[in-house]
């Protein structure tokens, strides 16, 4: 083969943008509506962005309006609730269903930034080891080894304990932990693309190191790490439920829905649905991006196309 | 393979080195520690006085020598608190956390690989879309809102479950039914994946035409293949039942490390949190090695490499 059929390879397998990007939009969401469970999924994480985006708009009350002699209402359906406070209210009056509603901001603001955060940091660095091997691909290796090395939840805690725990803290303790998993899996993706044909083509007839990575290695490995996006996302969530529960995270008066069961705690045998609604918001959350996540992954993996029945 | 098993080894003293690192990086040189323990309207006096105390006006290089000795001896000095050696008290919640992380490890370990085997012996069947229910939600699920939930709505109903505490059999069957759900979501899930996988190769369809009963082709081909995973995911789950402990002991009052973790943070009894992160760092290097090893085990290729 020579340099002129070279040349026709490359252009044939340069993966094309704009137009195939649109194209396999259209053709996923066919696909995704052909998963009634995904669809829901979708549908309701769809919901609940829109619901934190609007939640001066949406909620029915001012989530930190307190109204004493409203106190500790049940939900609306049981005796004793009023129809003022459809998910009830807590220990000052504050009712539940805006209090929810605006925690919901804090909690999909964190996990969007802190998937942002990770994909770029991760990538880049991802990106560097896979390249240039050698003692940086050893460097940046090891440093995710020492920082998996630690039971996650632990180190999160620490770091925000030591910096003083808020809303920054908690962005930053969180990236710290999560952008290990980017780096392993675009070093991994780098490494079996360096050896491509096409690579090596695009190198052959002369590409730029920096025409090469954004040309044809930035496009490759961009959708497998977006497709991880939500499985991500509702780790992070996740997490920062738990140190927000354990009073190392969001602190008041902001709320985040890991942050509200944690306050509720303190009256569950007089006021169960304290604790019940906001951790249901956060199951149902991170449920629907798991299954949204897992059906990506399986969508847009060609091994397994055939099985989602296409 | 002794090589290898040298090397391993070797590797992970200098994580274990590297860890030590950045632990000394986060307690002395990031953030205040002493303005995190004292109130905030604190005296000049007594910030100075309180860091003069714990050492941390002294030249770094001197509090490096003195980490490193402390280090060493896996104690940090006196919980700031309790009075007690961290080490002592480290020492001391063990057998706790032991008792719920082993009983939730075991609980996982038997039911996840039961329910991921039955699953990919049937794909597609009712019980593999239920086995994927219910990995899908143990992953999903926080637990210190399942353990709450299994208390407001269980355990104080039941009258004869605990809600809290720590000493009878039946203190342990909340906290460990709760630590148990997300490592056996994920065993299920990924016990399934590796068998469908082995399942499909050719071997297994010679075994087949050779007329070995599915059960013997299983048991003596499948399981060990599809072992590499499953070990794998065991030994996350292993070092993720730590995080997880940190949750439910606090929930559940169960005094253990999680629990002693937890407060020692809330309460920024720093020697005793650097006690507790070497040691959690020690006890995650040392899985992650006998994972790796059993890899070599299960599968001779790896420590020929």
């Amino acid at each position: 083969m020579g340099v002129q059929g070279l040349d026709v390879e490359v252009s044939v397998q340069r993966p094309s943008r704009g137009v195939g990007m649109r194209h396999s939009a259209g053709r996923l969401l066919r696909l995704l509506l052909r998963d009634k469970i995904a669809t829901i999924a979708a549908l309701f994480l769809l919901g609940i962005t829109g619901v934190a985006i609007f939640a001066q708009y949406v909620a029915p009350h001012d989530p930190l309006l307190q109204a004493i002699p409203d106190r500790l209402q049940p939900p609306a359906w049981v005796e004793g609730g009023s129809p003022g406070h459809i998910l009830g209210s807590d220990q000052l009056g504050r009712d539940t269903l805006s209090r929810v509603i605006y925690a919901s901001q804090i909690s999909m603001f964190v996990g969007w930034v802190v998937v942002a955060i990770t994909l770029i940091v991760g990538t880049t660095l991802g990106i560097l080891a896979g390249l240039f091997g050698g003692w940086l691909d050893h460097a940046i290796m090891g440093t995710t080894d020492v920082l998996m090395a630690f039971p996650g939840l632990l180190m999160i805690m620490t770091v925000s304990a030591v910096m003083g725990p808020g809303l920054e803290t908690v962005i930053i303790a969180l990236s710290v932990r999560f952008w290990t998993s980017y780096a392993r899996v675009t070093r991994g993706l780098v490494l079996a693309l360096k050896e491509a044909d096409f690579m090596v083509a695009a190198q052959v007839v002369g590409g730029t190191r920096r025409h090469v990575i954004r040309r044809h290695l930035l496009p490759n490995i961009l959708s497998p790490l977006a497709t991880l996006m939500p499985l991500e996302v509702g780790k992070v969530m996740l997490a920062e439920a738990g140190i927000s529960f354990l009073g190392l995270g969001i602190q008041p008066p902001v709320s985040s829905w890991g942050l509200l069961v944690s306050e509720g705690r303190n009256f569950i045998s007089s006021a169960w649905w304290l604790i019940t609604f906001p951790g249901l918001a956060l199951f149902a959350t991170i449920l629907s991006t798991n299954i949204v996540g897992n059906w990506l992954r399986l969508a847009t993996d060609p091994i397994h196309r055939g099985r989602l029945g296409e | 393979m002794g090589a290898y098993v040298l090397k391993r080894v070797a590797r992970s003293i200098l994580t274990l080195i590297a860890i030590t690192m950045v632990v000394f990086v986060l307690t002395h040189l990031l953030g205040n520690p002493v303005a995190m323990l004292l109130p905030a309207d604190a005296s000049n006096e007594l910030l100075n006085y309180t860091r003069h105390s714990l050492g941390l006006d002294d030249p770094l290089i001197v509090q490096f020598q003195r980490f490193v000795v402390d280090a060493l001896q896996g104690d940090f000095g006196p919980s700031l608190f309790q009075g007690v050696s961290s080490r002592d008290l480290l020492v001391r919640s063990l057998p706790a956390t032991g008792l719920l992380a082993g009983t939730a490890f075991i609980f996982a370990s038997v039911i996840g690989l039961t329910l991921g085997i039955l699953a990919a012996l049937k794909p597609r069947s009712w019980l593999d879309n239920a086995v994927s229910l219910v990995s899908i939600t143990g992953v999903s699920i926080p637990e210190f809102w399942l353990a709450l939930l299994l208390i407001v709505f269980v355990a104080i109903p039941s009258n004869f479950l605990p809600t809290a505490g720590y000493g009878t059999p039946l203190h342990l069957i909340l906290p460990a039914i709760v630590l148990s759900i997300r490592p056996l979501g994920r065993i299920a899930q990924i016990a399934r994946g590796a068998m469908v996988d082995e399942l499909r190769q050719p071997y297994v369809v010679t075994a087949h035409s050779k007329g070995l009963p599915v059960r013997t082709i299983i048991r003596r081909h499948v399981l060990k293949n599809a072992g590499i995973p499953i070990v794998t995911i065991a030994g996350i789950e292993v070092v993720d039942l730590l995080s997880g402990a940190i949750i439910v002991e606090s929930v559940f009052g169960w005094p253990g490390v999680g629990w002693l973790a937890g407060n020692a943070l809330r309460a920024m009894d720093f020697p005793l949190i650097q006690t507790v992160v070497v040691w959690a760092a020690l006890v995650t290097v040392t899985v992650n090695l006998l994972v790796d090893l059993s890899y070599a085990w299960l599968n001779p290729r790896v420590g020929n490499q």
